[in-house]
């Protein structure tokens, strides 16, 4: 599709004093996009110019460009005699502009009225990467495209980017339609011979340009699959900069393809039903809308799926480490496309399909959603051919972290597959197969994990590479589940129904059939809202291996449960919930020789086994001393230095009341002498269970729900005091040395203070969303320090303190809750060690462990999920356009409206997200070569993680927005060279832009 | 303990902690503010005094990137790269552009020099302010002098829209230059004892009164106060109407005695004073004269604030009270004036 992008350069303000002789600049501008490049005047003696230019048009032949190509925009200096002097560069990405309006399922919505921008406007920071940011320029960008309906076409202009791991509020999923890849392998500029001879500033724009084309590049690629598969956005959507050195860059891109619909008639209208489960925001507009209350144990089994026999590990972490001998690529799968071609524009040809590339070919096209290729539609049949489809693929890989009610039937577990690798030279950028071939391998074992687990579907999927000079550990993990593609996209048209049926009628005239086999079908996720389905294993009780514990399950006491669960997800709405649930940490550090090359890469190999191992003890008995069951959004995080290997594993504990309480480890010594210690060790830790227990809300199991069946109670608990004593999953500590009893204390870190909470999921699980009230703060901290010793204990005093300091530094906020916390941990230089860590500070009114509402938490939470309503209130906001302006009359102080919200969380709490504009990805590299002058590394850093979000929240304004969710900060590279005043720094952050208003909270008490 | 090479702690949003905010603006060094934090208390349960340097140390690192851009206050509240609220923003530029009186009290009436800011360690000596601060207040005056000194058009207006200051204390900035253009004597021994506040409340009065709104004084109108020399002729007159007015126990018993005695004298310092202003050496000592002649000698007589005021309150004559005034009708206008900025200096400079 050709297309014209047209620019316009306003003004720009507080520039930097480039003349010194006379304190002003001569300051004009350069427009490039691709290898065209147009200027403005020079607007002389001006450090705050007005150029008032005209449009500079571009015309564009094929919008792969607009998507690969970012528009670059220069401030220079200029100079009559000498070059030009740089002031800095904006760097603006199209593919906002580029996406179209999705379909809405109602006719009633306004045009243009809830789509993406339709111009980037405004004042943005000149950065630039030796001085940081020099003022700022005002742009107006718009993109015309020339849509031809050429059959022929490639192109995937239009398709949407979410970086949020759930579908995006406002929206539906009509289809879920495969797991889509995407890499490409590039040299790195900054070791080309040619960067010897370039100044350090052309140096790193070279290498932030082609960063940001092969970031758009990768996009592109991704969405000519998604097209091909007949889907229109990507979400859970992540892309990772390998950044390999001397072999060059990988940018890889992963996500989840699916066909989007919008669902709000008017952004006004009931709020939409495919927001994430457990966001209570729903519930809070019609607190008392929602008659659910948490079903009895019969109606559970209605959802639940014949299990399939399979011979599973227990349902805890299956992990694997393979040094990569190859694994044959699966034959290519012939495609079926339904038969029932309704003539949907998103239909293609199967003759495109000779045009496919294998999986293993040269650009590793995503394989999997072309086999899966159908129709958009919403039939209820179809939704099963679309499960099979899935099921059946090559990878049925889901990166979504939170799904719909009902969508999850079991949780297996988590499985994870590393694979060690040597890098070579790449030879010809353009070959990314070896890469490609790679990731297939890792691929396929943590398919066949899945398998084994009797589970047909990896959610949560997540692939991480750890670099160390040529040695590159390839890890993915995600949890296997079994899920029930039909709850897709159905609490949607239940609610629409409830609310007017007429209008579903007419949003789903795609399929005249269609409304009463929904609500048919509806009967099944809603009746299964409150079940513990998710908990039960998905394999038969035969089948399991002898040594996997079984239970019956507390709440339906039909099914079996496993003792623990350990998973990638967010909980699932409806899951019941006892207490509060908590972050939970393991922390491993292993020395490893100081070799090269393949000895190196042996080493690795050899010593993960036992890291992942010592992860997933200190993981499981952690958990036991909180006295809770299962672990969600579970993240690891691997790195390589030169002696040690360090992995951090960070997940939220739950107590799930499902599953059996956890057994209170016990200590046990080969040594004789110690008995006494041994006692006093054993007071401790039953003292540290019980007294997590109250910290966290978890009362006495057999007040809830427990009590109807005396019998069965009682078979349950004997059965864990036998296996405690002979079974290797009940938990035993052994105390032989000092060195244990070192390692013990340090399981039992002290829970946060009183007026904090610490989790790593979205929301506080077990907490109604409703007590969280405003999304105050952002925070990132980046501490990097000698570690004089390799021991965990050393890493964990190191991390905890890192945390304690959290407290400390956010201590004027609390009460509060902080959310969604990532943790990142690299291993720069032989001794020292870099953690990072950002989250999002959720204000409370009231300390949450003190707030009595929470004990009926897990039941409120079940009511809600899935069938909240939308906020009554907001109906009388009538049309489109005056909403925004509507909600923030209702409170102008909320800080929506003079702030940019940024928060790594999907969702902004305490407002309510109206325009999704675009995906944001942005690769800064800074440099220093005056250190000391800047205040130290310290200055450094905080200049620029200040700056960085300066320049996010600029991009956001541009675009229309007043927020950005689901934010990431990866690659925070940092390479000081003190010796010298210098410094270096890499970052990648990004997330959602986001129009958010005010949510009403007229129902907070 | 081991101290990290790196560790920061960076918000979207810039929240600031005022406690901080004014031991920064006090002058503390990073070390003394976090051990005066200690001796407050500021340590929960848990944390560590490394804790509290690093966090003092992470909020230092954002004022100094803030100082940058308060230097100039409208791109400061224009500025993105910190994210404040509004509210904040206008408390921060309140507290950065706030000053010490005492510290003020050095500075005025002198220009606000390089030289004047390497005498800052003295001014740190006598105030007991610490020097960083004391050189933050300094600046800050050098900094609106500068700006609004090449500027025309209403001071007062022009401080408060290049500063974004609120009314109070751009009233106070705008008696700062206005001291300082005019280079009023401060400093002699006598004017010792002043504070800032009452040569504010003098000048504040001398703007009101004499001044334009650019702070121009109204050299007309001290020319023209030269006329005023004629009412010496009816000094006996002036003297009669004046203690009549001061009848009925309206004066102590020492004042009314050192009044009927000494009226010659203070009255023609008052009128000499006056005639003298057009000379702007005298303008210049206006202070000190108004000490030495009217306030000194009525101290020494023991006259309290309220014989004072009666005083100031019984010469205020009008057009009918005096013959030379009944002549020359300018003339009551003219001394009406003088009187009503002079007026209150004295009040003020006699209270302390």
């Amino acid at each position: 599709m050709p297309g014209k992008v047209k620019v316009r350069v306003l003004a720009g303000r507080n520039l930097p004093v480039m003349d010194r002789a006379n304190d002003t600049t001569d300051a004009f501008v350069e427009i490039r996009l691709g290898t065209v490049t147009q200027k403005t005047d020079v607007c002389r003696r001006s450090l705050n110019p007005q150029w008032n230019s005209d449009w500079f048009r571009f015309e564009v032949q094929d919008d792969a460009e607009l998507q690969d190509e970012p528009l670059q925009i220069r401030v220079m200096d200029h100079d009559t005699y000498s070059a030009h002097d740089a002031i800095g560069k904006v760097y603006l990405s199209l593919s906002p502009l580029l996406a179209p309006e999705l379909i809405s399922r109602a006719d009633t919505a306004p045009a243009g009225s809830a789509g993406g921008p339709s111009v980037i406007s405004g004042w943005i920071p000149i950065y630039d990467t030796l001085h940081g940011i020099r003022g700022e320029v005002n742009v107006m960008v718009k993109v015309d495209l020339f849509s031809d309906f050429n059959k022929f076409r490639h192109s995937s202009c239009g398709v949407q980017y979410f970086s949020s791991p759930c579908v995006p509020a406002g929206h539906c999923v009509q289809a879920m339609l495969g797991f889509v890849h995407e890499l490409v392998v590039n040299d790195d500029p900054e070791y080309q011979w040619i960067d010897k001879i370039r100044t350090p500033r052309a140096s790193n724009e070279a290498r932030q340009t082609l960063f940001s084309k092969l970031s758009g590049e990768v996009q592109r690629r991704i969405g000519v699959n998604v097209i091909e598969a007949g889907g229109n956005a990507v979400i859970g959507y992540r892309q990772c900069f390998d950044l390999e050195g001397e072999t060059g860059i990988v940018v890889r891109g992963i996500g989840t393809a699916v066909s989007l619909v919008r669902t709000e008639a008017r952004p006004s209208s009931p709020s939409p039903l495919s927001r994430q489960p457990g966001s209570g925001r729903d519930r809070d507009s019609d607190p008392c809308g929602s008659p659910h209350l948490p079903q009895p144990p019969a109606a559970a089994s209605a959802a639940s799926v014949p299990a399939v026999g399979a011979a599973g590990a227990p349902a805890a972490a299956s992990v694997g480490a393979s040094a990569g001998a190859p694994v044959g690529v699966p034959a290519a799968h012939t495609t079926s496309v339904e038969g029932s071609d309704s003539g949907d524009k998103l239909s293609r040809s199967l003759e495109n399909d000779t045009n496919f590339k294998a999986p293993s070919s040269t650009t590793s096209s995503g394989a999997d959603t072309k086999l899966l290729a159908q129709l958009v539609t919403t039939s209820a049949q179809q939704r099963g051919q679309q499960q099979d489809n899935y099921e059946s693929a090559e990878f049925p890989f889901i990166t979504l972290r939170t799904f719909p009610s009902g969508f999850i039937t079991h949780i297996g577990g988590t499985v994870s597959a590393r694979s060690v690798k040597l890098l070579d030279r790449i030879h010809h950028p353009e070959e990314s197969e070896t890469r490609d071939a790679w990731w297939a391998e890792v691929r396929t074992e943590v398919r066949s994990h899945c398998k084994s687990l009797a589970c047909n579907v990896v959610l949560g999927y997540e692939e991480a590479t750890t670099i160390w000079d040529d040695v590159c550990v390839l890890s993915a993990y995600g949890t296997a589940a079994t899920v029930n593609f039909a709850a897709l996209g159905l609490s949607e048209p239940l609610a629409a129904a409830r609310c007017d049926s007429r209008e579903v009628r007419s949003a789903l005239r795609l399929d005249a059939s269609l409304t009463s086999q929904a609500l048919v079908i509806l009967e099944e996720p809603d009746s299964s809202v409150s079940n513990c389905a998710p908990c039960h294993l998905p394999y038969s009780q035969g089948s399991a291996p002898a040594s996997a514990l079984q239970f019956n399950c507390a709440v339906c006491r039909k099914s079996k449960v496993p003792d623990v669960v350990f998973s990638t997800i967010e909980p699932p709405g409806g899951l019941p919930v006892t207490g509060r649930g908590c972050l939970v940490q393991a922390r491993v550090c292993r020395e490893k020789a100081d070799v090269k090359s393949e000895v190196l890469a042996k080493e690795v190999s050899d010593r993960l086994p036992f890291l992942e191992y010592e992860l997933h003890r200190q993981l499981l008995t952690k958990l036991r001393i909180l006295g809770m069951n299962a672990l969600f959004d579970l993240t690891i995080q691997l790195s390589i230095g030169e002696e040690i290997m360090v992995a951090v594993a960070t997940a939220t504990a739950v107590y799930l009341s499902a599953l059996p309480p956890p057994v209170v480890p016990r200590v046990t010594s080969a040594v004789n002498d110690s008995a006494d210690r041994l006692a006093e060790t054993q007071r401790r830790i039953t003292e540290t269970v019980a007294s997590n227990r109250e910290a966290f809300n978890i009362s006495d199991q057999d007040e809830s729900g427990r009590t109807s069946d005396e019998e069965s109670e009682d078979e349950e608990d004997k059965p864990e005091l036998d296996l405690a004593a002979g079974n290797k999953d009940a938990c035993i500590l052994e105390m032989d040395d000092t060195e244990d009893a070192d390692l013990l204390s340090m399981l039992m870190s002290r829970p946060p203070p009183e007026l904090f909470d610490l989790v790593s999921t979205s929301s506080v699980p077990g907490v109604p969303e409703r007590l969280l009230l405003d999304d105050r703060q952002l925070f990132t901290r980046i501490v990097r320090t000698k570690l004089s010793s390799a021991s965990n204990r050393q890493l964990a005093q190191t991390v905890e303190k890192i945390i304690q300091g959290l407290y400390f530094k956010l201590r004027k906020l609390a009460p509060c809750a902080l959310c969604g916390l990532r943790f990142s941990v690299d291993l720069p230089e032989d001794d020292e060690i870099q953690i990072s860590v950002y989250g999002a500070a959720l204000s409370v009114s009231a300390p949450l462990s003190k707030q009595a509402s929470l004990r009926s938490a897990g039941a409120e939470n079940g009511s809600a999920d899935g069938t909240g309503e939308g906020p009554v209130g907001d109906r009388s906001a009538g049309r489109a356009g005056s909403v925004t302006g509507a909600l923030k009359t209702q409170n102008s102080l909320w800080r929506g409206d003079y702030d940019v919200i940024i928060t790594p969380l999907p969702h902004v709490t305490g407002g309510k997200v109206e325009r999704w504009l675009g995906n944001l990805n942005f690769f800064f590299i800074r440099e220093c070569t005056g250190l000391r002058e800047v205040g130290g590394l310290n200055g450094f850093m905080q200049d620029l993680i200040t700056e960085v979000l300066a320049v996010v929240r600029a991009h956001v304004t541009s675009l229309g927005g007043n927020a950005l969710v689901s934010y990431f900060m990866s690659q925070c590279v940092l390479l000081p060279n003190p010796h010298k005043n210098q410094a270096q720094c890499l970052v990648n952050v990004g997330g959602d832009a986001v129009l958010v208003g005010h949510a009403a909270r007229s129902d907070d008490g | 303990m081991l101290i990290p090479e790196l560790d920061i702690f960076v918000g979207n949003v810039f929240i600031i902690d005022w406690e901080i905010f004014k031991l920064w603006l006090d002058g503390h060094e990073c070390p003394s503010a976090a051990s005066i934090l200690q001796q407050r208390g500021s340590l929960m349960a848990g944390a560590t005094m490394d804790m509290l340097h690093g966090d003092v140390l992470d909020h230092y690192r954002s004022f100094s990137t803030l100082e940058r851009l308060l230097e100039v206050p409208t791109l400061f509240v224009e500025q993105r790269v910190l994210q404040i609220s509004p509210n904040d923003q206008t408390d921060i530029i309140e507290k950065y552009y706030d000053f010490d009186d005492a510290v003020m009290r050095e500075l005025i009436g002198k220009k606000p020099s390089s030289k004047l800011r390497k005498e800052l360690d003295d001014v740190c000596e006598k105030t007991g302010v610490l020097v960083r601060s004391c050189r933050r207040q300094f600046d800050n005056v050098r900094r609106i002098y500068k700006q609004v000194d090449e500027m025309t058009g209403n001071v007062l207006d022009n401080i408060r829209q290049q500063f974004l200051l609120p009314d109070p204390l751009a009233r106070r900035y705008a008696a700062i230059l206005f001291l300082d253009w005019v280079r009023f004597e401060t400093h002699k021994r006598k004017l010792a004892h002043l504070t800032f506040n009452d040569f504010f409340v003098c000048a504040d009065g001398l703007l009101r009164h004499w001044a334009d709104e650019e702070c121009e004084l109204d050299k007309e109108f001290f020319q023209d106060l030269r006329e005023i020399k004629a009412i010496l002729e009816r000094e006996k007159e002036a003297k009669t109407v004046t203690l009549r007015k001061l009848e009925g126990g309206r004066l102590s018993t020492d004042a009314a005695g050192d009044l009927t005695q000494n009226f010659r004298s203070l009255f023609r310092s008052l009128v000499n004073i006056a005639t003298g202003l057009y000379r702007s050496r005298e303008l210049k000592d206006l202070f000190i004269d108004l000490q030495e002649k009217i306030v000194e000698p009525c101290k020494c007589a023991r006259w309290t604030q309220s014989d004072m005021e009666s005083f100031i309150a019984a010469i205020n004559f009008d057009a009918s009270e005096i013959e030379t005034f009944r002549r020359e009708t300018d003339l009551p206008i003219l001394w009406r004036r003088y009187l009503r900025a002079v007026g209150p200096c004295i009040l003020q400079l006699f209270a302390s």
